[in-house]
């Protein structure tokens, strides 16, 4: 279902929403939007396991999260929460805790719909063609990304040239992606060069056969997500 | 005024370094296959990319000088108009693609140079049939070998019709058999679209067979010699060979008396060996014995394991079976103290640096390895025998490729390993720096009993200086003995 809005339109859907729950602290709410984000996921049939596979380090972010919210909370005293119709007393450091740990809950939901449903190349497509991001960004982002499954065996190389003269290095230290980076700006400049020879100009216009329309369900789409977040909000205060 | 015309060019890449390119001109006429070749360093590539208006636009200086194609300026036409008049296949095919997919990237071709939305579908199918590469219209670029990487580069200057083509050493990253075909198809190419090409290479009997002239560049782009073509290459055989072009059927100077280096024991024993990636087995059921003490050419066509086989002696991949280390098990020995007697050299020098300058990329191989007092000499003698001293202040990222390379492989010698892998140590080089890398080689094989299992297209090179020499297909290796039959094996 989501795999059809405009990326730019699920970009604004997202973000909104996201930016609006990082000023407020509503556990109710951030453990709601994650649910609806999860369902909206199974509905868009994106599979469980890749699902499980991001979720699985947000949970151990989350119970970090969680941790420090509990210990380092500044109010020390007791807070009173209702639930099914009960007042609960909880201590405000337990409340404090949940408070960011949902949060993150709420953010990887938010992340997920918009990054398993939508294909990047589209997204650059209508980031051009909507939000009027300068072709050499695009197409410039989009040739970096395109580099990426090379980026794990490059880093291999790299890592061995170090391990085969005998030098100690942790991974991704400075010392393994200092020559790392450097190759990427050669690169970089190779891809330019080559870009250029196939008539990209960055200042020049084109054509475009690939149209990212925006159709009235992409507007609803901004609609309901910041609707239903703005009344989340005032419903749970 | 058509065709391709070069006039007074003078280019350097710093406001006050040398020029690369001193009063060059040259005029290639409409139509024809010009090739052109000199030796390593000499100003090649820097050419192709100011006739093809890359430079001064992406670096260096145009002293003096102006390119016309058909009439028009090239440094000063707009990016989409030179991309029409003047395609270029670079010598890297992995950093020539902005897009995923093979049709993407035609598509955005043709979006570049504002074809209409409604005529790109048909130019595409066009361009696709042409090369002969319908089957790979829906490939991701990266899981392209070279050879289909070129071909799909020849796509995209036949969707942009551009009538003139600038090659820069296309055949240097593809196995003979792949740049055979790609040669034909260029041929075809040429005759179909009456296109004019440019092409440089340093190994003229890549082109010989399919060009009308050939032109000799000595040093800062001076014309050492024009009008060779293959009725009257034998009278400029001892001239082309003089400067260090490599001349169809001769041999490397060289040449390795086997006997000599008589092989003692087995330093590798691979046992039903098996190497896979992305779930496909590139390598299967590998069995043979590589020995101490000399040299073991390993050849094969592009995408057959000859890589794959290196990354796995080096056990940078991952294997299933067996390969022993004189007698112990690989898998067994700790990485970080078999990284130190195992060295490999990869395809790209570049790949291989860790320091910043050329005199710390020595220095760090022989830190643990001799007292500190003594560490300035030794460098210093190192770089001498490198050739490499005049450049010791110089980072390695400045030398040329052939330099880069020799820095390489004296680094990881400096670190006495006792065996060198080298993954096409000599690709893109002109014959005297195959022999000085080669012979750097030899020398430490003969006086330190290094072992040397190196990967290569070149088959003279394999028969010169391999004392085995392996035949990688169909993921297997076979021991191929004499040269004929691997010469048959890559024409099949």
């Amino acid at each position: 279902m989501l795999r059809i809005v405009n990326p730019s339109c699920k970009c604004i859907g997202v973000l909104i929403p996201a930016l609006m729950l990082s000023f407020c602290f509503r556990i109710l709410l951030n453990v709601c939007v994650f649910g609806v984000c999860i369902l909206l996921l199974m509905v868009s049939r994106v599979s469980l396991m890749r699902i499980m596979k991001v979720l699985f380090p947000v949970f151990i972010v989350a119970a970090g999260m969680f941790m420090t919210g509990f210990l380092f909370s500044m109010d020390s005293g007791m807070t009173i929460t209702s639930s099914m119709g009960k007042a609960i007393v909880y201590p405000a450091s337990v409340i404090s805790g949940l408070q960011v740990a949902t949060r993150i809950l709420a953010f990887a939901g938010l992340g997920m719909i918009f990054s398993f449903t939508t294909n990047m190349q589209e997204f650059i497509y209508s980031l051009e063609q909507q939000l009027h991001l300068p072709s050499r960004f695009a197409y410039g982002i989009l040739a970096a990304f395109h580099l990426g499954p090379m980026m794990p065996y490059e880093y291999q190389k790299t890592s061995h040239a170090f391990l085969a003269r005998g030098q100690n290095f942790f991974p991704l230290s400075p010392k393994v992606l200092v020559p790392f980076i450097i190759k990427s700006v050669r690169w970089s400049e190779s891809l330019a060069v080559a870009m250029e020879s196939k008539g990209f100009d960055q200042d020049g216009s084109r054509t475009c056969l690939y149209v990212m329309r925006v159709r009235w369900f992409d507007y609803a789409f901004i609609v309901i997500s910041v609707g239903l977040t703005v009344l989340g909000i005032f419903w749970s205060k | 005024m058509s065709g391709l015309i070069a006039e007074n060019l003078t280019f350097q890449y710093g406001e006050n370094s040398v020029p690369i390119l001193c009063d060059f001109s040259l005029k290639i006429s409409k139509g024809s296959i010009v090739l052109l070749t000199g030796a390593s360093g000499c100003g090649k590539s820097t050419l192709c990319g100011v006739l093809a208006g890359i430079y001064p636009r992406h670096g260096g200086v145009l002293k003096s000088g102006y390119v016309f194609c058909d009439g028009v300026d090239i440094h000063n036409a707009s990016v989409s108009q030179r991309a029409q008049l003047i395609g270029m296949m670079f010598q890297n095919p992995d950093l020539q693609f902005c897009m995923d997919t093979v049709e993407n990237e035609l598509v955005f071709c043709l979006e570049n140079i504002c074809v209409q939305p409604q005529e790109i579908p048909f130019r595409v199918e066009e361009s696709l049939a042409f090369c002969e590469i319908e089957h790979l219209r829906t490939r991701k670029l990266h899981t392209l070998s070279g050879g289909e990487k070129q071909k799909v580069m020849l796509a995209c200057i036949a969707a942009l019709e551009s009538g003139y083509i600038l090659l820069d050493e296309p055949l240097a990253n593809i196995d003979p058999y792949s740049g055979k075909l790609l040669c034909e198809r260029l041929q075809r190419f040429q005759k179909k679209k009456d296109v004019t090409m440019l092409i440089v290479d340093h190994v003229i009997s890549n082109f010989l067979t399919i060009s009308d002239e050939v032109i000799v560049l000595g040093d800062q782009g001076s014309i050492l010699q024009r009008g060779i073509h293959k009725g009257n290459l034998s009278e400029h055989a001892s001239e082309l060979s003089r400067i260090g072009i490599s001349v169809p059927n001769t041999n490397y100077t060289n040449f390795v008396d086997n006997k000599q280096i008589a092989p003692r024991q087995t330093i590798f024993s691979l046992r039903d060996m098996k190497v896979g990636y992305n779930g496909a087995d590139i390598l299967r059921g590998v069995n043979i014995d590589f020995y101490k003490g000399c040299m073991t050419a390993i050849t094969g066509k592009s995408g057959s394991g000859k890589s794959t086989l290196l990354a796995a002696l080096s056990r940078m991949n991952s294997y299933k079976g067996s390969i022993l280390l004189e007698s112990r098990e690989a898998s067994h020995v700790p990485r970080k103290h078999y990284a130190k007697q195992v060295g490999i050299v990869f395809q790209n020098p570049q790949d291989q640096f860790v320091a910043n300058t050329v005199y710390e990329e020595i220095a760090v191989s022989l830190r643990d390895r001799c007292i500190q007092d003594d560490m300035p000499l030794r460098i210093r003698s190192y770089l001498e025998e490198l050739g490499l001293w005049e450049y010791h202040k110089f980072s390695p990222y400045m030398l040329s490729q052939g330099q880069q390379r020799r820095l390489a492989v004296g680094a990881l010698l400096a670190y006495e390993c006792k065996v060198l892998l080298c993954d096409e140590p000599t690709y893109g080089q002109d014959k005297r720096s195959v022999e000085a890398v080669m012979e750097f080689l030899l020398r430490r094989v003969r006086r330190d009993g290094l072992t040397v299992i190196f990967s290569t297209h070149d088959m003279v090179l394999a028969e010169t200086y391999g004392y085995y020499h392996y035949w990688c297909e169909n993921g297997r290796l076979y021991n191929c003995g004499k040269r004929q039959e691997v010469t048959q094996c890559y024409e099949l």
